[in-house]
């Protein structure tokens, strides 16, 4: 320990610096007091740093920082040492801190080389000042965008809360609009069940006018046969041609009702579709008809015919009232000719647009004007006077309701004088039955 | 053979008074003798062929060979009447022939489903009803062979 003191501080063999300085106050002076300013100084630097470390956590090099103050901290000491070097002789200690100072300072010296590109990587205050400017630039436009987006935020706020304004408004129109739909649509179904129970109301009407009406018509014809029959020789002549009349009015009014009844009945009784042989019907109506077409020295001449789905008591129906039509609207010079043909179509049947069988029904008779083409399937309307022709007027009315009954359609082509055409369109398939009362058909 | 000994008997029965004329004029004029009776409700013919109520007298309501009866009647239809005839063991035997103004298809197999023996629609003109006067004498009384009582 001894030893090492000694070193440091034995003084016995040297003398202080300001010896060779020649203890001149003014050398002493100078360097004193500049020796004592600097370590100050130097003292004061590291204070500075360390402060400036621990204020500023986000400093980049911190430990080349602390190098520093150590370095200039050893620079201080050093001065300070030399600074009592002028009046001690302690070169020993003196040289041992130069030592230290050295140590440090090379550290401090290499470390600082490697770091120098980092140094010279970091921005200088150009560069960060037109960073700063253009972050600053960023930031305003960043701003501005913003308030823009703020605005538009607001607009489109604004629009939504019109626009949902809006569709509340529709909405409660569509609301409205439905409700108003519903009603009418329950209007309307209320109307068309009304219409339905009247036109059912209406055909029974007629089913029992003309039911009823028979009865006493039956009375009328019945015991006018008899008043004749019992007191032919008591009554004179004119007495008997007004039985006639009677009779014959009767007649009329018999076959009248029949067929109104006939009518009716087409509407009520529901329909069993089976397949009808259209040959052998025509054939049987060509039997029934036989003594007419004779008498009349005319022809029937009947193509090849298909069969269909019909009823067949209603297609028999059809086709004699078509035939006896045929056969009696002709003039009284000519000889009738009457031709009943079938084609088949793939496609294009009324209502479906399926297959169907048109039926053509031509004869060379008078014909009626293209014009009353439709009237002449309305009951009751007859294009003839009763002494030229009999008729109900009920016959093509029944015909047109049993064609409908089978989801067909009629038409009739004709000019006066020129014969007419009756083409038939009866699909090939039908619903296995239909129930004209409840107005529904049962699909297959 | 009965008719040689016994007369036909055929009994009506009709709500309908002028038909019962007309049918008695037409078996007249088709050359029958028969004993015709008329009745012309449900009710009353139900006591005839029970021997009820004013028929309890059998001499006033001898058994008929024949009935006519029509369908539609007030209080007790045709229809009844024939069910009730149809279901008696007894009365079974007698052919009945519903002659009425119907000519529906639904009426004809209800008539025939209970037991009715012919279904004829009574024709419109007096010279159709003597023939079916005539007819049904033809089948019913000549023709076909019926029990005796």
């Amino acid at each position: 320990m001894q030893a090492i003191y000694e070193y440091l501080f034995g003084a016995a063999s040297f003398v202080p610096h300001g010896y060779c300085l020649a203890w001149r106050p003014d050398l002493i002076a100078i360097h004193a007091l500049s020796d004592g300013v600097i370590a100050v100084s130097y003292f004061s630097i590291p204070i500075a740093l360390i402060l400036l470390l621990n204020k500023r956590e986000d400093l980049a090099f911190k430990r080349t920082f602390g190098l520093f103050a150590l370095f200039i901290f050893a620079c201080g000491v050093t001065h300070l040492t030399g600074m009592i070097m002028l009046w001690e002789p302690y070169y020993g200690a003196q040289g041992m801190i130069k030592l230290m100072t050295a140590l440090i300072s090379v550290i401090t010296a290499i470390s600082l080389w490697p770091m120098l590109p980092k140094v010279l990587a970091l921005p200088g205050p150009s560069q960060l000042r037109a960073m700063n400017e253009r972050l600053a630039d960023e930031i305003s436009d960043k701003n501005e965008a913003q308030i823009q987006l703020h605005n538009a935020y607001s607009q489109m706020e604004a629009q939504v809360v019109a626009r949902t304004r809006e569709l509340q408004e529709v909405n409660q129109r569509l609301k409205e609009d439905v409700q108003r739909r519903t009603l009418l649509e329950e209007e309307l179904r209320e109307k068309a069940e009304l219409l339905t129970a009247t036109n059912a109301e209406l055909e029974r009407f007629a089913y029992v006018a003309s039911h009823d009406l028979q009865e006493p018509l039956r009375k009328i014809q019945a015991f006018s046969d008899l008043l004749k029959r019992e007191y032919e020789n008591d009554l004179p002549e004119e007495a008997l041609q007004y039985v006639l009349i009677m009779q014959n009015a009767a007649h009329r009014m018999n076959k009248q009702t029949k067929d109104i009844l006939t009518l009716s009945r087409l509407s009520w009784d529901s329909i069993k579709f089976a397949s009808v042989d259209l040959a052998e019907v025509v054939e049987e109506v060509e039997f029934d008809l036989a003594e007419r077409i004779e008498e009349s020295g005319g022809k029937l001449e009947i193509g090849d015919l298909p069969l269909v789905p019909g009823d067949r008591t209603q297609i028999r129906l059809l086709m004699q009232n078509l035939l006896v039509n045929a056969f009696k609207y002709r003039a009284a010079d000519s000889t009738p000719e009457v031709k009943v043909n079938a084609t088949l179509h793939e496609r294009g049947a009324p209502g479906t647009g399926g297959a169907y069988v048109e039926l053509t029904i031509q004869d060379n008779g008078i014909g009626f004007n293209q014009e009353d083409a439709e009237r002449i399937f309305s009951i009751f309307q007859r294009l003839h006077g009763r002494s030229e022709f009999d008729g109900t007027g009920i016959g093509l009315a029944i015909c047109k309701k049993i064609v409908e009954n089978h989801n067909g359609a009629i038409e009739a082509v004709s000019s006066r004088g020129e014969g007419a055409i009756f083409k038939i369109q009866l699909p090939t398939s039908q619903p296995t039955r239909r129930n004209n009362d409840a107005g529904r058909n049962e699909a297959i | 053979m009965q008719g040689v000994t016994k007369r036909f008997k055929v009994l009506m029965v009709d709500d309908d008074p002028e038909d019962g004329v007309l049918v008695q004029k037409a078996i007249a004029s088709a050359g029958h003798k028969v004993d015709f009776q008329v009745v012309t409700n449900g009710a009353e013919v139900l006591d005839y062929l029970f021997t009820e109520g004013r028929f309890t007298d059998q001499s006033r309501a001898p058994r008929p060979n024949l009935i006519l009866l029509d369908l539609n009647m007030p209080g007790v239809d045709g229809f009844t009447v024939l069910k009730q005839i149809k279901s008696n063991m007894d009365l079974r035997r007698i052919p009945v022939v519903v002659l009425t103004t119907s000519e529906a298809e639904t009426d004809i197999v209800k008539s025939y489903d209970i037991g009715a023996n012919t279904f004829i629609t009574k024709p419109t003109s007096f010279a159709d009803m003597i023939e079916v006067m005539k007819s049904l004498k033809k089948y019913w009384f000549d023709s076909a062979q019926l029990p005796v009582a």
